[in-house]
C-alpha cells in the first residue's frame, strides 16, 4: 500500500481524477505485467489492462475498504478480464508465438515467459505476483483471497512445476 | 538451478508498458465522467465511439464553413476564383474521406491504441481548420494560407483511412 493510498482512494470516490491519476501510476504497471505474463501478447495487453482501469474507475464509488490493498481489488478485475478475454476469443497458448518484445534480452527470461503461461491460472497468478512481483504471502492471500497455506502449497507446486518445463 | 529460477523471475518485473501507451491511456480514462466510463466499458476490443464520432463531425462541419467563407470572400476585389476552386475540391475530398472513415468506424473492431492514434490525428485536423476559419475571419485576404491548411487537413484526414485500411 503506497503512503496516503487510504486518503487518494477517498478522494478519487469523491470523484477526483487526479486521485486516482496517482493509483493508476502506482499500480499500472504490475497490472500491465500481470496481465501480459497470461496473455502473452502486448496489444492485447494494454487493452485489457486498459478496461481494467477504466473499469476501476467507473466503479470506484462501490469500493469499500476491508482491510485488503487497494491492488487486491484491481487484480481481481484484471484476473477476470482475462478470463473473459479467453472465453470470447477461445485461446488456447500457441506457445511458439508468444510475442518476443525489447525486454526478452535473455532466452532465459523468454523460457520462464512461456514456461509461466504452461501453468494454471492459480498458479501463474502466484508465481507473477510472488516471485515477479515480490509481494509477500499475506498480500498475495488477500489478493487471491485464499488463506496462506494455500497460497505456500501452490506456489511451491508451481515452482516445481516450472523447473521441471525448464529442465526439459 | 533454483536460485537462477528465482532470479530470472525476478527479472520479469523489468517489463513495462509503453509509455505512451500508458499516458494515452491515463489521460482518457481521467477524461472520462462516470457515465461515459461506464458506456466505454462495456465495447469489446475498447472504441472511443463518442469522441471520435463527434471530432469526425466537427472536421467536416469545419471545412465546410471554411469554403462557405471562401465563397463569400471570392466577391471582394482580387480573382480569386482558382483559389475557391482548389478549396471546393479539397472540400469535398475531406467530406468524402470523412464519410469514408465513418463507415470503417461503424464496421471495424478498433484496439484502443488506434482509436487513440486516430483521436490524436482529428484533433490536429480541427486544430488546423479551426485555424484557417479564424485567419479568414479577421483577414479575408489570406486565402492562400486557408486553402493550405485545408490542404493539410487532408493530408491528415488521409493518414486515418490508412491506418484504418492497413488494419
Amino acid at each position: 500500500m503506497i503512503d496516503g493510498e487510504k486518503q487518494l482512494i477517498q478522494d478519487a470516490i469523491g470523484g477526483e481524477a487526479s486521485a486516482f491519476g496517482l493509483l493508476y501510476d502506482r499500480y499500472q504497471p504490475q497490472i500491465y505485467r500481470f496481465i501480459y505474463l497470461k496473455v502473452s501478447h502486448r496489444e492485447e495487453a494494454e487493452d485489457l489492462c486498459h478496461q481494467v482501469f477504466l473499469k476501476a474507475w467507473q466503479n470506484i464509488k462501490t469500493y469499500k475498504h476491508k482491510g485488503f490493498p487497494f491492488s487486491a481489488w484491481l487484480y481481481v478485475i484484471a484476473r477476470n478480464k482475462v478470463i473473459d478475454h479467453y472465453k470470447q476469443n477461445r485461446i488456447t497458448i500457441d506457445i511458439e508465438t508468444v510475442h518476443l518484445s525489447i525486454e526478452d534480452r535473455t532466452a532465459d527470461m523468454n523460457d520462464a515467459k512461456q514456461a509461466i503461461a504452461k501453468l494454471s491460472p492459480i498458479e501463474q497468478d502466484i508465481v507473477i505476483m510472488r516471485f515477479v512481483e515480490d509481494l509477500p504471502i499475506k498480500e498475495v492471500a488477500k489478493n487471491l483471497n485464499k488463506s496462506e497455506l494455500t497460497i505456500r502449497v501452490t506456489q511451491n507446486r508451481a515452482i516445481k512445476k516450472l523447473q521441471k518445463i525448464l529442465n526439459q | 538451478m533454483k536460485n537462477d529460477l528465482f532470479t530470472t523471475l525476478k527479472g520479469l518485473k523489468n517489463i513495462q508498458p509503453d509509455s505512451e501507451y500508458s499516458n494515452n491511456s491515463r489521460n482518457f480514462i481521467l477524461s472520462q465522467t462516470q457515465i461515459s466510463a461506464d458506456l466505454n466499458t462495456d465495447l469489446r476490443g475498447f472504441k472511443n465511439w463518442f469522441d471520435l464520432k463527434h471530432s469526425l463531425m466537427l472536421a467536416g462541419a469545419l471545412a465546410s464553413f471554411i469554403f462557405i467563407v471562401l465563397i463569400a470572400v471570392s466577391y471582394l476585389p482580387g480573382n480569386k476564383n482558382s483559389l475557391v476552386a482548389e478549396a471546393n475540391e479539397i472540400n469535398a475530398s475531406i467530406q468524402v474521406k470523412l464519410d469514408e472513415i465513418g463507415y470503417q468506424l461503424d464496421n471495424q473492431k478498433i484496439d484502443f491504441s488506434m482509436a487513440s492514434n486516430i483521436q490524436n490525428i482529428l484533433k490536429t485536423t480541427v486544430d488546423e481548420l479551426a485555424q484557417a476559419q479564424e485567419e479568414l475571419k479577421n483577414n479575408p485576404d489570406k486565402l492562400k494560407e486557408s486553402v493550405k491548411k485545408i490542404k493539410k487537413a487532408e493530408q491528415d484526414i488521409a493518414k486515418i483511412n490508412e491506418l484504418l485500411q492497413s488494419k
